[in-house]
């Protein structure tokens, strides 16, 4: 009991010596003891001895490196005082307690033991959630549709119509306009739901994510009957606010006259 | 740290071996994505609202602008602004330095190059097409490399520490370092098709948005607080709390980015299921850091770094709420497609991620470079990033709102000629979103610029040289 009492009475020197909480000082005392293969005992008695824990500053940076001033010199008839010179500091003298501690422990063997925590444990949680979340959200759902890799019910697209995939993907149409119709009640007139085996799902995506412009899944079955789809479709593509005003389509007045031809033709194969 | 002036290895001026080098490096480099993401958020609202501007330039269109915009902030500022405080971090929190510091550097040299040339393939219109995903397959894989070595480096630190006790942020830092390189991985593996692409593409944005970002700037947070304020964590067992809810269903709830759709009903369940444990993990920390913080308040007052955390938490924890409630049906049947979710994206790389992560180095950069924080500008560019980008996002998710609304009773189309009418809905709120975007991009680089004048002209001060136990001085 009388040494738990001491040791407990020279942490908390040391701890109001550095300024630290107690806590904080214990573990860097058993870290720095395990360290340098000295006893926990002997650091903790360092430091509440006014042994600096601390670690070094750089010779550049620091005010506080500038060389101690030297005591102001006394007259020659004082002696100078144990005050006035600069002492090194010790460690105190081994208290009867202390000394009893030391022979009662084992050499080396800290008063306190902290449990190592488990690296392996904490980095295999982070990595198993991670594909756990990679197998349920992306790979289970992805292959739960049977046949969700085929383009299914839609005719393949031709060369025209492929290269103007490409042309709206580079242009960055997929940003502004989907081609994702869901099942919920915003969706209703803008045609058939889109399903798992989509070609806006296929490789080159352009499902999108964002409806600044309407979703253009089926576009195309929306046109009026009696307007010349491509016709209208180029006009409104080079001249958007002319045809509806207000709209916030960019003008695409800058493409060539192939890239515009192969952009509508796409467009107009979206039914 | 000044570099090497002896000239006897040329490599030990480009790559140097001294201690924190690399983690300085980093998120000095770090800072130049944050602005041109912010300059490049601001023409994207432009574009929105102004299409016709600059119309014969295909480099200004609004998707480039996005990609741009989205790109630098996640993977230029973000990575290398995570990379750079777990550099810094795991050393002092293992009592271990840094495992090959050139390597870092290395690591981090590769990441700035890589990305600033995805930004410019964007730019030139070689792109793919999925979001967040843009850069083309070279550059993704070049990423994917330099983004697998922070991840090696600290890993390897922390399994030859000699500090028994692994504290709460070195946690945040083990999930922060490995989730981007598998987020990035699994968002840009190619040859995908039919549903796997867009389920790839939403856990990719998602987890990026909703777990990876939260994810580094709390562990930046639990480091920064209890040391500034100079207190103990208030609770270890709210700090497990919190991480594991954040890494047991962040990345699960990715999959609200897209909502109903193609995806099985199960799925979305799942979805809903787990983004709960976004809010958990959310008040977990407000709580926990709130009661390490309880009764600092003079440090609080007087700290730039965690005036900049606490405002960034605070954010967080709102955009926490809104993606939770994303999940359910009837919440996504309005708000899905619109600009709701783009609102919260840009809360989020407008404000809470700069506020936690540039808070972070502004309490890590002066202790490695010996330099006092030159923080007189710092309130403001505070109040404009919080203000700016909250405002920012907060008007586009209360467009998605009146939009989903709108479409849902049928008041406005959603297609068609008359589909203007959608878009004249909220053209109030994307004009004055412009504006608050401004005000974040000015806040957001006076906070960079604050950090580099602390680097390049601060007040000398002691430095934090970190000397490894029983190591000899080099």
């Amino acid at each position: 009991m009388r040494l738990a009492k001491t040791m407990s009475e020279q942490l908390a020197a040391a701890a109001a010596a550095m300024g630290t909480p107690e806590e904080l000082v214990e573990r860097a005392a058993i870290a720095r003891a395990t360290a340098q293969g000295r006893s926990y005992e002997e650091i903790i008695a360092a430091w509440a001895g006014g042994e600096s824990a601390t670690v070094a500053v750089t010779p550049e940076t620091s005010p506080a490196a500038d060389p101690p001033t030297e005591p102001e010199s006394k007259p020659e008839s004082d002696p100078p005082s144990e005050a006035a010179t600069a002492a090194p500091a010790v460690p105190p003298a081994p208290t009867p307690e202390t000394s009893v501690a030391v022979m009662e422990q084992p050499a080396g063997a800290p008063l306190l033991k902290a449990k190592r925590e488990s690296f392996a444990g904490l980095l295999t949680g982070i990595l198993a959630l991670l594909a756990a979340a990679i197998l349920l959200v992306v790979v289970i759902p992805a292959n739960s549709q049977g046949d969700a890799r085929h383009i299914v019910g839609e005719a393949a697209l031709s060369a025209l119509e492929d290269r103007g995939r490409d042309v709206y993907l580079q242009q960055g149409c997929q940003y502004c306009h989907t081609q994702n119709v869901r099942s919920v009640v915003a969706d209703v007139g803008l045609g058939a739901i889109t399903e798992p085996g989509a070609r806006s799902l296929a490789s080159p995506a352009t499902f999108g994510f964002q409806r600044i412009g309407p979703d253009l899944a089926h576009v195309a079955s929306r046109l009026p009957e009696d307007v010349d789809g491509a016709e209208y479709l180029r006009d409104f593509l080079i001249h958007p606010t002319e045809i509806v005003e207000g709209s916030a389509q960019p003008p695409y007045a800058n493409l060539s006259e192939d890239d515009m031809d192969a952009l509508v033709a796409y467009v107009l194969a979206l039914r | 740290m000044a570099a090497a002036t002896s000239g006897r290895n040329v490599l030990t001026g480009v790559l140097p071996a001294s201690a924190d080098s690399a983690a300085r490096r980093a998120m000095l480099a770090s800072l130049a994505f944050a602005v041109i993401g912010a300059a490049a958020t601001v023409l994207m609202l432009i574009k929105v609202s102004v299409p016709g501007l600059f119309d014969t330039a295909s480099i200004a269109g609004y998707g480039r602008m996005r990609a741009i915009a989205l790109n630098s902030f996640v993977y230029g500022f973000g990575g290398l602004a995570a990379t750079g405080l777990a550099y810094y971090m795991t050393p002092r929190l293992t009592g271990t330095a840094l495992v090959k510091e050139r390597l870092a550097h290395i690591g981090a040299a590769t990441h700035t190059f890589v990305v600033a040339i995805g930004l410019a393939s964007i730019t030139l219109g070689i792109t793919d097409p999925l979001e967040l995903a843009e850069f083309p397959l070279l550059v993704d894989f070049a990423l994917f490399v330099s983004l697998v070595i922070p991840a090696s480096i600290v890993t390897a630190t922390v399994k030859a520490r000699t500090e028994r006790t692994i504290y709460v942020s070195l946690w945040y830092v083990l999930a922060g370092v490995w989730w981007l390189p598998a987020l990035y991985f699994v968002g840009n593996v190619p040859g995908t098709t039919g549903l796997g692409t867009q389920l790839q593409s939403s856990f990719m944005v998602g987890g990026l948005i909703g777990a990876w970002l939260p994810m580094v700037g709390i562990g930046a947070a639990y480091y920064v607080v209890p040391r500034a304020t100079d207190r103990a964590l208030y609770s270890r067992s709210l700090a497990q709390a919190g991480f594991w809810s954040l890494a047991g269903t962040g990345l699960f709830a990715s999959v609200t980015r897209y909502g109903p759709g193609a995806a099985p009903d199960w799925l979305e369940t799942t979805g809903a299921v787990f983004s709960l444990g976004l809010i958990v993990a959310a008040l977990a920390t407000l709580a926990n850091l709130a009661g390490t913080a309880n009764g600092a308040y003079k440090e609080i007052r007087e700290s730039t770094p965690l005036r900049m955390i606490g405002g960034g938490l605070i954010v967080y924890a709102g955009i926490a709420a809104l993606l939770s409630v994303k999940g359910f049906r009837s919440i996504d049947a309005v708000v899905g497609l619109t600009s709701w979710y783009e609102g919260l994206i840009l809360a989020t790389v407008l404000t809470a991620a700069p506020l936690m992560l540039i808070g972070a180095m502004a309490y890590a950069l002066p202790q490695i470079a010996g330099r006092r924080l030159v923080d007189d500008q710092a309130r403001r560019a505070m109040r404009l990033t919080i203000w700016g980008g909250s405002i920012t996002g907060g008007l586009l998710v209360i467009s998605g709102l009146v939009t989903g609304i709108g479409w849902n009773t049928g008041a406005v189309p959603n297609s068609g000629i008359e589909y203007v009418r959608t878009t004249g809905l909220i053209d109030t709120y994307q004009l004055v979103a412009i504006l608050s975007a401004v005000i974040a991009a000015v806040g957001i680089s006076m906070l960079a610029l604050m950090i580099l004048r602390t680097y390049t002209s601060g007040e000398a001060i002691a430095s934090e040289v970190l000397l490894e136990i029983g190591q000899d001085d080099e």
